[in-house]
């Protein structure tokens, strides 16, 4: 008896250990991801880049291949709507996913297929409140987050630069979920 | 005696729940081998890091072959892209000189496909080089849609093949985007030279998430 409670009591340390260590990763991962930023930026905090700006992702230690290329964002939807408008350049795959603060994808996604506009231009919308609209992902597990645009071997990625989406904090559009 | 014999117990009870941790994370994410590939220099001549490797994916559930959460967010800080978003899935290789490996499997229907080697620099972030890659569209095939890929470091007539620059320790992430919906996902058997390492497996009618339905929201 006495064995087995002890056995449950280490099971559970190892389990309380899992997760320290989850939150140690997560930790690390954001300080990593927030410095980059900053660097490749030139912004004085983190938060001034929230919902206002996109930076290229040029850090090697998480851009490992140059025919994978893109921004990265951070977004908070706490309060509005975010926008992100661009240019699609021609390539083999265009997408936007957000992840948690434990780097893990949102299962919300969206790819050029639905956000491409007739001008060859794009616009999305990250909303906790989603309306349904296909150009639309939702964030509402994570208002607050991180995200990526991603394009798959452009056919020009030294052109990169000048694809810098507009951030823009947009009025919600969607329904507020009923209550039961 | 009772204290000592206690510390005892705890001990062994640590040691075998690190035992069974370290147990599941090789099977669900080959985190010994996955750890020494991180380490290693790409051409050191060492045998390879498992006998046994298997295609494993960072994308979360439901997908059957995700890697433990702690150890895709150690491959982070961005591994993938959500479940049903598009299909990606790696494994570890041994290309030794004089034994060549062979990937053999059958095309899945998507927009765009494409197999990667990446060297344990690029992991490390210490080459900024393209990796070498095979695009779907460069890809020769067979009538009924199979093909195999050799990867050597000798030359080769073969219709596709990868040189990997000397490097004998790679990691094969192979991508599916845009996939259709309710497609069969066929995972390639790798061969290292005359053995059969890997065995192909295929995992049937996998949902998509992609591409959505409904009207297209505009800014007001």
């Amino acid at each position: 008896m006495i064995l087995a409670f002890n056995l449950v009591v280490v099971m559970i340390a190892i389990v309380a250990l899992l997760l320290a260590l989850q939150e140690s990763v997560a930790r690390s991962n954001a300080r990593m991801v927030d410095e980059s930023a900053l660097k490749y930026t030139g912004a004085k905090t983190r938060e001034e880049l929230v919902n206002r700006r996109a930076h290229v992702n040029r850090d090697p230690r998480f851009a490992q291949n140059p025919a994978n290329t893109g921004f990265i964002f951070f977004y908070d939807c706490r309060d509005t709507d975010l926008a992100i408008e661009g240019v699609l350049p021609p390539c083999k795959f265009f997408g936007i996913s957000v992840y948690d603060r434990f780097s893990m994808p949102l299962p919300s996604m969206a790819i050029d297929d639905d956000v491409r506009d007739g001008d060859g231009r794009f616009v999305v919308f990250l909303t906790t409140r989603p309306s349904g609209a296909r150009n639309e992902i939702d964030v509402s597990s994570h208002p607050r987050g991180t995200g990526i645009l991603r394009y798959s071997h452009m056919e020009r990625p030294e052109t990169i630069d000048q694809l810098e989406p507009n951030l823009v904090t947009v009025p919600r559009a969607g329904r507020m979920p009923e209550r039961g | 005696m009772t204290a000592a014999r206690w510390i005892l117990v705890d001990l062994a009870a640590v040691v075998l729940a690190l035992v069974i941790l370290g147990a599941v994370y090789q099977r669900r994410g080959q985190i010994f081998t996955l750890l020494r590939f991180r380490r290693i220099r790409g051409n050191d001549p060492a045998p390879p890091l498992t006998p046994r490797p298997r295609w494993v994916s960072t994308q979360p559930a439901p997908n059957p072959d995700r890697i433990p959460r702690l150890l895709a967010q150690r491959m982070g800080p961005f591994p993938m892209t959500p479940y049903g978003g598009d299909w990606n899935f790696f494994c570890y290789v041994h290309i030794a000189p004089g034994r060549p490996v062979k990937i053999r499997s059958k095309l899945v229907s998507c927009r765009h496909a494409n197999l990667t080697l990446y060297f344990p620099e690029h992991l490390r972030g210490e080459l900024n080089t393209a990796p070498p890659s095979l695009d779907v569209e460069q890809l020769r095939c067979e009538a009924d849609g199979t093909y195999e890929i050799i990867i050597s470091h000798e030359a080769s007539s073969a219709g596709n093949r990868f040189d990997p620059e000397g490097v004998r320790h790679g990691l094969l992430a192979l991508r599916h985007y845009v996939f259709q919906d309710g497609v069969d996902i066929h995972y390639p058997e790798i061969w290292w030279g005359d053995e059969l390492v890997v065995p192909a497996r295929v995992i049937p009618g996998v949902s998509s998430i992609l591409p959505r339905r409904g009207p297209l929201r505009r800014r007001s």
